[in-house]
């Protein structure tokens, strides 16, 4: 694993970090459209970003969340707790 | 239907073998208050929960204690998985490499096995949900104990994180807490 | 009565001592005060947050929380 995958997993982690925490402040604050407006554009900036990784990578999800080119990418390691960066 | 992502929640930086915090450590993974209790326990109860966001709620945290427990196996995969059976039987852990070898079994800080008799699903929700407050709290005093008994800064750096996040999970069940006792008073069912 | 039993105001603080003020921090946002005005016994509640200042996705990350009013840091 070099260095830019790992930065670029750091990047997805803070991002996808802050999606939970608005995603449960929604959940209980359903009606309120400054968190709302700040999940959207954090699930953009997310959805790009990971777009990213996946194309020098691999798939970050399997079951037809993203595509794979051949061989079959998904398994490659390492898995998330082998990463020792 | 659940999707696995293929990265972890939180990074886990331990890179030196310490059988005696993974030894500890299992508290969080296969113990009462552990993490695997959490998520059982919150996607458990949300099949009888009487309001959408309770439903949606549950469903959240009990899907992010999953991701917790993935990083507390991390944890605990890094730091036992290069020790030898000698330096395992040291640490007293020479039950565990009998019956469980290196893998991650999901049991306490003393070996007892996970048994969902560790939660509670009563279908009431008022009752479920202050469960589930205590849930957050008996968590969060779990990490402050393994705060204290480890010095390196990576584990401690984890663990802060996961401490943190059950005082969240306090704050979100408290709010949802408030609006299902409201509805259940406006609708005197209660 | 038994002799040996205490009286319950042992037990007790007295009300009529001077209280310490104890109050949590004064929200940002007062209508978090009076969002349960008449709270019920025997019920508990817990203030709901209001959407205020949030941390960096950077910062969020390191303290294990987006709201700077959840955040508990432990002093160990
Ligand atoms: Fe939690």
């Amino acid at each position: 694993m070099d260095h830019i995958q790992m930065q670029m997993l750091r990047d997805i982690q803070k991002l996808e970090f802050t999606a939970i925490e608005l995603t449960l402040y929604l959940d209980t604050h359903p009606d309120e459209q400054a968190p709302l407006n700040d999940y959207n554009k954090t699930a953009e900036k997310l959805d790009s970003l990971k777009m990213l990784y996946e194309k020098t990578y691999g798939p970050l999800m399997a079951y037809g969340f993203s595509s794979s080119p051949c061989p079959w990418r998904w398994i490659e390691g390492p898995w998330p707790w082998e990463i020792t960066l | 239907m659940w999707l696995y992502e293929k990265i972890l929640e939180y990074p886990v930086r331990v890179y030196k073998t310490d059988l005696r915090m993974a030894k500890y450590l299992m508290a969080q993974y296969g113990g009462p208050d552990s993490e695997l209790s959490a998520g059982v326990r919150y996607l458990t109860q949300r099949y009888s929960m009487p309001t959408n966001r309770a439903k949606g709620l549950l469903t959240d945290i009990g899907t992010e204690e999953l991701a917790h427990w993935e990083i507390i196996g991390t944890m605990i995969y890094k730091l036992i998985k290069d020790a030898t059976p000698e330096q395992l039987r040291q640490e007293d852990l020479g039950g565990y490499f009998t019956e469980h070898g290196q893998a991650i079994y999901p049991a306490d800080a003393s070996g007892i096995p996970w048994t969902a008799a560790y939660i509670q699903a009563t279908g009431d929700p008022v009752t479920d949900l202050h469960e589930d407050m205590a849930a957050e709290q008996k968590a969060r005093t779990t990490y402050e104990h393994l705060i204290r008994l480890t010095d390196d800064p990576g584990i401690k750096d984890a663990l802060r994180f996961l401490r943190e996040r059950e005082v969240v999970h306090f704050q979100r069940f408290g709010e949802e807490l408030n609006r299902v006792q409201e509805e259940l008073i406006a609708n005197k069912v209660f | 009565m038994p002799k040996n039993s205490t009286t319950p105001s042992q037990n007790y603080p007295n009300p009529q001592a001077p209280q310490t003020p104890n109050k949590p921090p004064t929200p940002k946002n007062p209508a978090t005060l009076s969002y349960y005005p008449l709270a019920t016994l025997a019920q508990a509640y817990v203030p709901v947050q209001t959407y205020d200042k949030t941390f960096s996705p950077e910062e969020a990350l390191e303290k294990g929380t987006l709201f700077p009013e959840l955040y508990r840091p432990y002093p160990y």
